[in-house]
């Protein structure tokens, strides 16, 4: 393609992920009356935020009125086992009533209390009942609102199926960015001020996640190249039992209630394998345990047979149909519906699944706005507010609070400069980048590569990891990076193309990962190293970042922002306010 | 059917770039035991047609993105199960859409068509930041409703926009977004009755839409019946009220 036919349109903001913190921010940013673009990698509507199950908490105190943001702020922190960016989780804390309230008058709907009030339950790690639901249905509830909301603002343009491939940067700031029309297959430049990346997490780099097909940490890929820094990418959260067979159904979540209720854990072998690892409290035993001895099953080959590296069997047909149906119907309905699995009198299959990440870009606390002028984060993307681990509840929280936020803040930006000149030379490079792989005679199918940087990241960068299986993963990664990739066929919709730019992605991300992981010599939150199995605060109250310069890759450890007197004490009374 | 025997499935392919008329192609593809009809067509794209254009994302039956015309019915291929009794799998893009390409339509008309009718809620801003009360009985209905995930199945299924093309109706999805603002118990700008406009009564009820909600919506009942009941009673109502409302003077 020549430069002439190359479309460009002008915004003054460019919100990259049509997600719940990119609609947020759309929105913040349209009502300080800014032009925004949208662009969001599938159709709106259909991304992660739409899987948000448990709810959104908020300090509401509609259950228990003993709860405040202190005590919301100080579970965060203690749950982030203090890695957390302090002030970040004052802002969460404050701001999560005004969300909730922002919503409810959107028409965003609740389950309510007898009196009418907003029901909150009960979530683990929470000193007091605080997160807001509606059903097991909470971010599609959510989204719907703020489509509804996108929508009727007339400065906001949505763009389905675009996939942003490069940022563009002059030496000062953001001056657009390169996209992909997956519908023509055309290129287009966008011309902006402002850039926020929304673009959500990086869960399905593992090989079983949770995580939609798409969230592959385009966001990390992005805002690294164009020069800002990436933070706590160690901290990935696994949780022990997700579904493994079908592919499509792969990662999706099975609740520890199975277990709960007197489910037992098989190899495929057929041995009880828990019997091993914790004698007494066998399948009861804590999530870590649990979780490390399903792992270990698998990569000593005694796992099962589907899924490339297979998973263990979940087995409660003892219970009797009358009793699972009873106590476990949304198991029996997932199975029955996802797998043809009747769990009443079949094994489950299971693996332990990825499903959060902590880490991603760096930002400033207040705003999002990243080391690149122009440029914020926001979301799953952003690092900082869960630290070394996420409370449940929280990400639908900190979408929200931080979306507006950055939106205001890019506003305000936009408002005071102009649109820089576009660097030519970056987007001549990145169209030769782009179409490249359709010249090629030979090369390694993308789908290929993505199973191999998925299987090497669960089994060696995935829920335990050592010295020696990092060392390993990275020289592999090496390997893999050096591979070029064809893609074949048309360039109208053609998802072998989006693969081979997602697989661009994930290799930058893995090894980001991978380099944090090896980094961080001790075990904290969601990072567990077997060769270090202790939390180390006397070495390791500090965040691992990492940017990029003319030797590649480089990381630099800084210690966690320090955290207001206030707060600090808070962090330390709450355990006892539980009791 | 025993693991990794042959299936054969036909895939309904064109490229509108290119092909004038859509071609059928069959593929040979590895049987397993609880795989979907999404297992199937992605493992024709990974080893068959590279750029055999689908759309799916989640996996799980929520966001909506995989629907198809499996055998002439429109489901997600996510949740629809490859049984070895199915003699011919034919899979197809939805029949009322304009293909993109392969199995990927454009459904932009389904949004185009609702925004006259203003889809939002309404409600006069609170002057204090002051948290409703509202009840579960209350929002209950608007709740169901709101579970939509815009798959478009019930637009697909609907036979007045399948058989008798008519283009005017506004379609089952959109009364369902409507309806699900109407029945918010704090809105105050009603739809229903607008929805004449939309070509409401050219549905017959015959509940095709509601029986191909992946989501179980009773979209019928209560969205496309409350809408037409809402518009009689609105037109009953009006003559009555303006004769007390000159009463009064």
């Amino acid at each position: 393609m020549s430069r002439n036919d190359l479309e460009t349109i002008t915004t003054d903001i460019l919100i990259v992920g049509a997600g719940g913190a990119g609609l947020r921010a759309a929105i913040a940013a349209a009502d300080a009356g800014m032009t925004i673009i949208v662009a969001g990698k599938s159709m709106l509507g259909k991304c992660h935020t739409v899987m948000a199950e448990g709810g959104i908490n908020a300090s509401l105190g509609n259950i228990d009125p003993q709860d405040n943001w202190k005590v919301h702020a100080a579970d965060t922190i203690r749950e982030g086992q203090f890695l957390n960016d302090p002030r970040m989780v004052e802002i969460l804390a404050k701001e999560a009533t005004d969300i909730i309230w922002e919503l409810e008058s959107w028409g965003c709907l609740f389950d309510r209390t007898p009196e009418g009030k907003i029901m909150q339950r009960a979530f683990g790690g929470h000193t007091f009942r605080r997160t807001c639901h509606i059903g097991d249905h909470t971010g599609l509830e959510i989204m719907q609102t703020l489509m509804a909301e996108v929508r009727r603002r007339e400065r906001i343009t949505t763009m389905d199926e675009v996939i942003m491939t490069k940022l563009l940067t002059t030496a000062t700031a953001v001056a657009g960015a390169i996209g992909l029309n997956l519908r023509t297959g055309n290129a287009y430049v966008i011309k902006s001020k402002a850039i926020i990346l929304a673009t959500g997490g990086c869960g399905r780099v593992y090989r079983v996640s949770t995580n939609p097909l798409e969230t592959i940490g385009d966001g990390c890929f992005l805002a690294y190249h164009a020069g800002a820094e990436l933070m706590d990418m160690e901290m990935v959260q696994f949780h022990p039992t997700g579904m493994l067979h079908p592919k499509t159904a792969e990662g999706i979540l099975v609740t520890e209630s199975v277990r709960g209720e007197g489910g037992i854990l098989l190899n495929g072998l057929g041995e009880r394998f828990m019997k091993n690892y914790d004698p007494i409290r066998m399948e009861l035993s804590t999530r870590d345990v649990v979780s490390r001895a399903i792992f270990t099953e698998i990569r000593e080959g005694r796992g099962t047979a589907h899924n490339r590296q297979g998973g263990v069997w979940l087995d409660i047909t003892h219970k009797g149909k009358a009793f699972i149906e009873k106590k476990l119907p949304k198991m029996v309905k997932q199975f029955k519906d996802f797998a043809s699995v009747d769990i009443t009198k079949e094994k489950m299959e299971v693996a332990p699944t990825a499903h959060y990440t902590m880490g991603g870009v760096r930002g400033h606390a207040e705003t999002g706005a990243t080391s690149v002028t122009g440029l914020y984060a926001v979301g799953e993307i952003a690092a900082g507010v869960h630290g070394a681990n996420r409370l449940g509840g929280n990400s639908l929280t900190d979408i929200l609070v931080f979306g507006r936020r950055a939106g205001r803040a890019a506003a305000a930006y936009a408002k005071r400069t102009t649109h820089a000149h576009l660097p030519q030379k970056q987007i001549a490079k990145e169209l030769r980048r782009l179409f490249e792989p359709f010249t090629r005679k030979k090369g390694a199918r993308p789908h290929v590569l993505r199973e191999k940087i998925q299987d090497l990241m669960w089994k060696h960068a995935g829920i335990f990891r050592t010295q020696k299986g990092l060392t390993a993963a990275l020289k592999q990664l090496q390997q893999l990076r050096k591979q070029t990739m064809q893609v074949q066929g048309s360039r109208r919709y053609n998802p072998e193309w989006a693969t081979y730019l997602d697989v661009n992605c994930m290799l930058l991300t893995c090894n980001a990962i991978i380099r944090s992981a090896l980094e961080r010599r001790e075990s904290r939150g969601a990072h567990a190293r077997e060769d270090y199995p202790n939390k180390d605060d006397n070495h390791w109250l500090m965040n691992i970042i990492l940017f990029k310069d003319r030797n590649g890759m480089q990381l630099k450890r800084m210690p966690v922002p320090p955290s207001t007197l206030e707060l600090a004490r808070v962090s330390e009374e709450a355990p006892n306010e539980r009791q | 059917m025993k693991d990794n025997e042959k299936i054969t499935i036909e895939i309904v392919l064109q490229n509108p770039e290119e092909d004038k008329e859509p071609q059928v192609e069959r593929f040979s593809v590895p049987f397993e035991k609880g795989m979907r009809v999404l297992d199937a067509v992605i493992y024709v794209q990974e080893n068959f047609r590279p750029d055999l254009a689908y759309r799916w994302n989640c996996g799980e039956g929520i966001c909506g993105s995989c629907a198809a015309e499996v055998n002439d019915r429109a489901v997600l291929m996510c949740k629809h199960e490859m049984t070895p009794d199915m003699k011919i799998v034919r899979i197809a893009p939805m029949n009322v859409f304009p293909v993109i390409k392969d199995l990927v339509v454009d459904i932009s008309e389904v949004y185009k068509k609702v925004l006259s009718f203003k889809p939002h809620f309404i409600s006069p801003q609170k002057a204090t930041r002051e948290f409703w009360t509202m009840h579960e009985e209350q929002t209950k209905e608007a709740a169901s409703l709101r579970t939509c995930i815009d798959c478009m199945i019930c637009y697909d299924t609907c036979h007045v926009l399948r058989n008798h093309e008519n283009k005017n109706f506004i379609g089952p999805r959109n009364i369902v977004k409507l309806i699900g603002i109407d029945k918010h118990p704090k809105n105050t700008f009603e739809h229903a009755p607008l929805l004449e406009k939309g070509d409401i009564w050219s549905c017959n009820v015959t509940r095709c839409c509601t029986a191909s909600c992946p989501q179980n919506i009773k979209i019928t009942e209560d969205s496309i019946i409350y809408a037409k009941e809402r518009i009689m009673s609105e037109k009953m109502w009006k003559p009555i009220k303006l004769l007390f409302s000159k009463d009064k003077k």
